[in-house]
């Protein structure tokens, strides 16, 4: 869909957050300089096209006892990666999955982000993932530190 | 966090009414009021449970690009090219991880163009190696929710 100059006032607001108030959106739309109805009508619009992926909260997911991720990285058969990649993206545990490049000497092509409570269910869902794909070849890309994380904010762009 | 906590979590992870009364709507469907949804949801923001409350973008939908990308930090410089990688507005997360390479960051921008001229600039600014693209090709997954379960929390 094309995205107009108004569409991208009601994306810039909704990126300062919803407040929590009974009518939360009023004030977005009035610093879009928008009446309420189109403000909505918008929203409703950006939604069903699928620009708003997902309308809801973003958790610390560490305070809910989610503490345990790692990121894996699978070596797949080129013809068998559709199979492989819908075989993860049915985990639960498993937030991303994407192919990506690979390099001579780096053959991983298929990357999945996987989380659980703890190590070892952790360890329990991978083992799963490798069984029931049959892919042997993996590496555990373990988190060390988290160096930086924000959610990325995004503006009509200039011409 | 009590049982209406966990179904007030569950439902607006994904599913925050687009409404002129959202708040109410999210009470009427987990049984409670108004007020109380709006002094949970502050309570859980309080605490740090809830980061943000915010809708999550299609970037490419936007028109913007993103990759992962990739440097082998050696571990004495690790701090220093953490603060040149970050610095840059257009890096969104950053991770050390186990291996080699063992810098991973994310990195959006609003053209291909852009985001190659970012990785330049990283790659000059931390002076530890070429900066190893790994833009993604296909999307199988891409969520950021989890069940909390029932009151056992399994």
């Amino acid at each position: 869909m094309a995205i107009d100059a108004r569409d991208w006032a009601v994306i810039e607001q909704l990126q300062k957050g919803i407040a929590l108030a009974r009518r939360p959106f009023d004030y977005l739309a009035m610093s879009a300089g928008l009446s309420f109805e189109e403000f909505l009508t918008r929203m409703l619009r950006l939604k069903h096209e699928g620009v708003i992926r997902r309308m809801g909260v973003r958790l610390r997911h560490h305070r809910l006892g989610v503490q345990a991720n790692v990121l894996t990285i699978w070596r797949v058969p080129e013809d068998d990666v559709e199979r492989v990649g819908a075989l993860f993206a049915s985990v639960p545990e498993v937030s991303h999955c994407y192919t990506r490049t690979t390099y001579p000497g780096f053959p991983f092509n298929l990357y999945a982000m996987v989380h659980a409570r703890t190590q070892a269910q952790l360890g329990k869902v991978i083992r799963r993932m490798a069984r029931e794909s049959g892919i042997k070849d993996h590496l555990l890309l373990r988190t060390l530190r988290e160096l930086k994380k924000s959610t990325p904010r995004y503006w009509r762009p200039s011409e | 966090m009590d049982e209406l906590d966990r179904r007030l979590l569950n439902l607006i992870q994904e599913h925050f009414p687009i409404d002129e009364r959202p708040y109410l709507q999210i009470a009427r469907q987990i049984g409670s009021t108004e007020s109380e949804v709006i002094d949970r949801m502050t309570s859980l923001v309080e605490r740090g449970i809830i980061r943000e409350i915010s809708p999550v973008f299609d970037l490419q939908k936007l028109g913007y690009c993103s990759t992962l990308a990739a440097l082998n930090v050696p571990e004495e410089r690790i701090d220093e090219v953490a603060g040149i990688v970050n610095a840059r507005p257009e890096v969104t997360h950053n991770y050390l991880r186990e291996g080699e390479p063992n810098m991973w960051f994310t990195v959006i921008a609003e053209s291909e163009a852009a985001l190659e001229r970012v990785l330049q600039a990283i790659e000059r600014d931390a002076n530890c190696g070429p900066v190893v693209d790994f833009p993604a090709q296909r999307r199988f997954a891409a969520r950021v929710v989890f069940d909390l379960g029932g009151p056992d929390g399994d």
